[in-house]
C-alpha cells in the first residue's frame, strides 16, 4: 500500500509510520497542512491518513479542498478531540475516523479496510459472498456452508456479512461494533466476544477447516487459507 | 383553614388591614361620641339659660308673672321650642303637661313614640316645681344620619383596608417569591441563575445582591472543580498516548511471553485509564451544552430491542437473564448513539453490579404523553439514601468498589437524559433497582 500521512505530531508520526513500514506498507509524510495538500495532489496513494489539526492548512479543510478537486482517495481522520460534533463533522468528508490514543493495529486495520473496500467498489452490492465453502446470499438472506443451509440471527447475518465483505483483512472490535450495531462508544461488556462465539459455534462446528480467525492483539479476520 | 393562616401573604394582608379597619373604626366612634355629647351640652346649655331667665322673672314678680312669660313663649314660638310645665301643690301640671318629678336637677324623660326629653327641674316656693325639657329629636336624627354614613363608609373603607393590605403583601412576597425561584434554580444545579434587582436600592436589593455575591462564588468554585478533573483527562490524553505508543513499540519486539502477556496487561490497565477520561470528557461535554446534537427521531423500543439482542449472549455468559418486558411505541427526537450508550450503560451496569440468576427487564412505553424507559433488575439494589450519590461522578457504594467499572456509567446515563430533557430516577424493584428514563410529552 502507499499511504500519505499528515500529522504535525512527530512522536505519533513516526509510531505510524514505523508500523506500516515494518509491515511493508510506503508512507509519505507532511508536517502540515499545506505541504499534505500538495502531496496529495501530485501523487497517487491508497489511503490519506490526516490528522483534524494541523499547522496552515487544518485537517478538514485539508480534505475538503481535495474534495472538492476531485480527489476520492479514502481518507482517515485522527484527532485528538473526541466531540460529538466533530465526529458527525469529520465523517462528512473522511471515511472513517479515529480518536487519538489509537492502537496501531486498529489504525492499519481500519487503512486496510478502507482501501480494500474502493479498489474492488463492487463488493457491497455483490448478492452472494463466498469465504472457502461458505457461501452468503444476500438476497435471499441464506447462508450455506459445504451446502448445508446454516440459521442465522439478524445480527449474526449482519456480523457474517461485514467479515464476508472483508475477508482476509484484519476487522477490530470497534469496527464491528461501529458496523454491525452501529455503536460509537465502547461498552465494557464483551457484545463483540460472545456475538463471535456464537456464530463461530454455527458456522466451524463439526466443519473441516476454522473460518473465522482470531487476530491476537487486533481482531477477527475470516479466511480460507489454513 | 390553618393552613391559610400559614401563608405570609394572608397573615399581612390582614395585619394591614386590621391595623387599617381598627384605626377608622376608632375615628368613626370618637367622632360619633363627640358630635352626640357637644350636641346634648348645647341643649342643655339653652334649658340652663331658659330656667335662669324665668327664675330672675319669678324672683322680682312672683308666680303669675312666670305664668305669663311661658305662655308667652309657648305662643311666640309653637314649632321649634323648648318644652315647659308647671305642677302646683296639688301635682297639677300645666302647660305641657309632664310629671316634672320631685327631685331637683337634670332628668331624662322617655317618651314612646317621639325623642326623649332633657328635664331641668327647679323647686319654686309654695311647693311649685319648674320644669323646662328640650327635646332630642335632632341629636337622634343627626347621630342616626352619622351611624348610616359611617356604615355606609366603613364596609368600603373594610374592603379597601383588605385590598390594599393584599397588594402590600402581594408585592412583598413576589419579590420573595422571585429569591425563592432563583434560588430552587440553583438548587437544581442552573448554577448560573442569579436574583434580580430593581435597582430601588432597598433591602430586597441589597439581600439579592449579597446571595448574587454568593452565587458567583459557588459557580466559580463548582467551575473550577470541574474543569480540573476535565482539565486532567484533557491534558493526560496526549503523554497517556506517547506511553500507550512506546508499550505498543515494544510489545512488537521479539520478547518472551511471560513479558509480552506484562506489558499487553499494561496496555490494557492503560486503555481502561484512557475510557474512564473519555467518558469524563464526554460528560463534560455534554454537561456544559456545548455540542450541538442533531436530533433525529429514534423508536425507542427498536433500540432497546437492538441493544437486549446486542447484550444478550454476554448476559447470558454471565448467568443472567436479560430480556425485553413489554415495549410499546415511543417516539423521541434524541441522539441515537447517546441514547443507545445510556441503555448500554443501564444494562451494563445492572450486570456488574449483580451476580447471576439476575433478571434484567427493559420496557418502553408511554405515560401521560411522556415516552418512558425502564430498565428493572431483581439484584442487590441500591440504598434509597444512595440514589442521588450514584448518578455523581466517582460515586460508588463500598460493595461494589472492588467490582469493575469507571463509576462513570450511571453519571454518563444522567448526563445524556439531561441532555435530553429527560429525567432519569432510580427506585427499588424490591428486590433490586429500577431506573427509569422519562422524555418529556411531544409538543407536536
Amino acid at each position: 500500500m502507499r499511504l500519505l500521512l499528515v500529522e504535525d505530531d512527530r512522536d505519533t508520526a513516526d509510531y505510524i509510520i514505523r508500523g506500516f513500514r515494518e509491515a511493508g506498507d510506503v508512507v509519505d509524510h507532511a508536517a502540515d497542512g499545506r505541504d499534505g495538500l500538495m502531496l496529495a495532489t501530485d501523487s497517487t496513494y491508497d489511503a490519506l491518513i490526516i490528522d483534524r489539526m494541523l499547522p496552515q492548512t487544518d485537517g478538514l479543510k485539508l480534505l475538503t479542498m481535495l474534495r472538492a478537486g476531485g480527489n476520492e482517495i479514502p481518507a482517515i481522520f485522527l484527532t485528538a478531540v473526541d466531540g460529538i460534533e466533530d465526529r458527525v463533522e469529520g465523517l462528512e468528508v473522511a471515511e472513517d475516523y479515529l480518536v487519538k490514543p489509537f492502537a496501531f493495529a486498529e489504525l492499519k486495520a481500519r487503512v486496510g479496510v478502507l482501501v480494500r473496500s474502493t479498489r474492488s467498489a463492487g463488493t457491497t452490492t455483490d448478492t452472494s459472498l463466498q469465504t472457502g465453502d461458505l457461501q452468503m446470499d444476500r438476497l435471499k438472506r441464506s447462508v450455506t456452508r459445504a451446502g448445508k443451509q446454516i440459521d442465522l440471527q439478524p445480527t449474526e447475518f449482519r456480523l457474517l456479512e461485514y467479515l464476508m465483505r472483508n475477508k482476509g483483512k484484519v476487522v477490530t472490535r470497534t469496527m464491528l461494533l461501529e458496523n454491525v450495531w452501529d455503536f460509537n462508544f465502547d461498552p465494557r461488556t464483551n457484545i463483540v466476544e460472545t456475538h463471535i462465539s456464537r456464530l463461530r459455534s454455527k458456522i466451524d462446528r463439526g466443519a473441516d477447516a476454522e473460518l473465522i480467525k482470531t487476530i491476537r492483539g487486533a481482531g477477527y479476520m475470516i479466511d480460507d487459507h489454513e | 383553614m390553618n393552613r391559610l393562616f400559614k401563608s405570609t401573604g394572608v397573615r399581612l394582608t390582614l395585619l394591614a388591614a386590621g391595623v387599617f379597619i381598627a384605626g377608622m373604626l376608632a375615628i368613626n366612634l370618637l367622632v360619633y361620641f363627640n358630635v352626640r355629647d357637644d350636641m346634648e351640652d348645647q341643649l342643655r346649655d339653652q334649658v340652663s339659660a331658659e330656667t335662669r331667665q324665668l327664675l330672675g322673672d319669678y324672683r322680682d314678680d312672683g308666680i303669675d308673672e312666670l305664668r305669663h312669660d311661658i305662655s308667652e313663649r309657648l305662643e311666640r314660638n309653637p314649632g321649634a321650642r323648648l318644652q315647659y310645665t308647671l305642677q302646683n301643690p296639688a301635682g297639677v301640671t300645666l302647660f305641657d303637661r309632664f310629671a316634672t318629678g320631685s327631685e331637683p336637677g337634670w332628668s331624662r324623660v322617655r317618651r314612646d313614640g317621639a325623642g326623649d326629653l332633657i328635664l331641668l327641674t327647679t323647686p319654686l316656693e309654695d311647693g311649685y316645681w319648674l320644669g323646662i325639657a328640650a327635646d332630642t329629636r335632632s341629636i337622634r336624627e343627626t347621630t342616626a344620619a352619622l351611624r348610616h354614613t359611617m356604615l355606609f363608609v366603613t364596609l368600603p373603607i373594610i374592603l379597601l383596608g383588605i385590598i390594599s393590605g393584599a397588594l402590600v403583601s402581594r408585592r412583598f412576597l413576589r419579590r420573595v417569591e422571585r429569591l425563592k425561584r432563583t434560588a430552587d434554580q440553583v438548587g437544581q444545579g442552573e448554577l448560573s441563575a442569579r436574583m434580580q434587582t430593581t435597582g430601588s436600592g432597598d433591602e430586597f436589593d441589597g439581600l439579592a445582591i449579597t446571595i448574587n455575591r454568593m452565587l458567583d462564588r459557588i459557580e466559580g468554585l463548582v467551575h473550577d472543580m470541574r474543569h480540573v478533573s476535565t482539565n486532567i483527562a484533557h491534558d493526560m490524553r496526549t503523554p497517556l498516548g506517547r506511553l500507550r505508543q512506546r508499550l505498543e513499540d515494544i510489545a512488537r519486539q521479539q520478547l518472551d511471553h511471560g513479558t509480552r502477556t506484562r506489558i499487553e496487561e499494561a496496555i490494557v490497565l492503560l486503555d481502561e485509564t484512557l475510557g474512564t477520561f473519555a467518558s469524563l470528557l464526554r460528560i463534560a461535554e455534554l454537561d456544559s451544552g456545548q455540542a450541538a446534537l442533531q436530533y433525529k427521531p429514534v423508536a425507542l423500543e427498536k433500540l432497546l430491542s437492538e441493544i437486549v439482542t446486542a447484550y444478550e449472549p454476554a448476559a447470558t455468559e454471565c448467568h443472567q437473564h436479560l430480556k425485553l418486558k413489554d415495549t410499546k411505541p415511543a417516539t423521541i427526537p434524541g441522539d441515537r448513539q447517546l441514547l443507545a450508550q445510556l441503555i448500554s450503560n443501564l444494562i451494563e451496569n445492572a450486570m456488574t453490579h449483580n451476580g447471576a440468576g439476575t433478571h434484567i427487564e427493559l420496557s418502553c412505553g408511554s405515560e401521560n404523553g411522556q415516552p418512558v424507559m425502564v430498565v428493572r433488575d431483581d439484584g442487590t439494589g441500591i440504598p434509597p439514601n444512595e440514589w442521588e450519590n450514584v448518578l455523581k461522578p466517582f460515586h460508588r457504594l463500598d460493595k461494589s468498589r472492588t467490582s469493575r467499572g469507571s463509576g462513570l456509567g450511571l453519571s454518563l446515563a444522567a448526563s445524556i437524559a439531561a441532555r435530553h430533557e429527560a429525567s432519569l430516577a432510580l427506585s427499588d424493584s424490591r428486590p433490586g433497582l429500577t431506573v427509569t428514563v422519562r422524555f418529556p410529552a411531544e409538543t407536536s
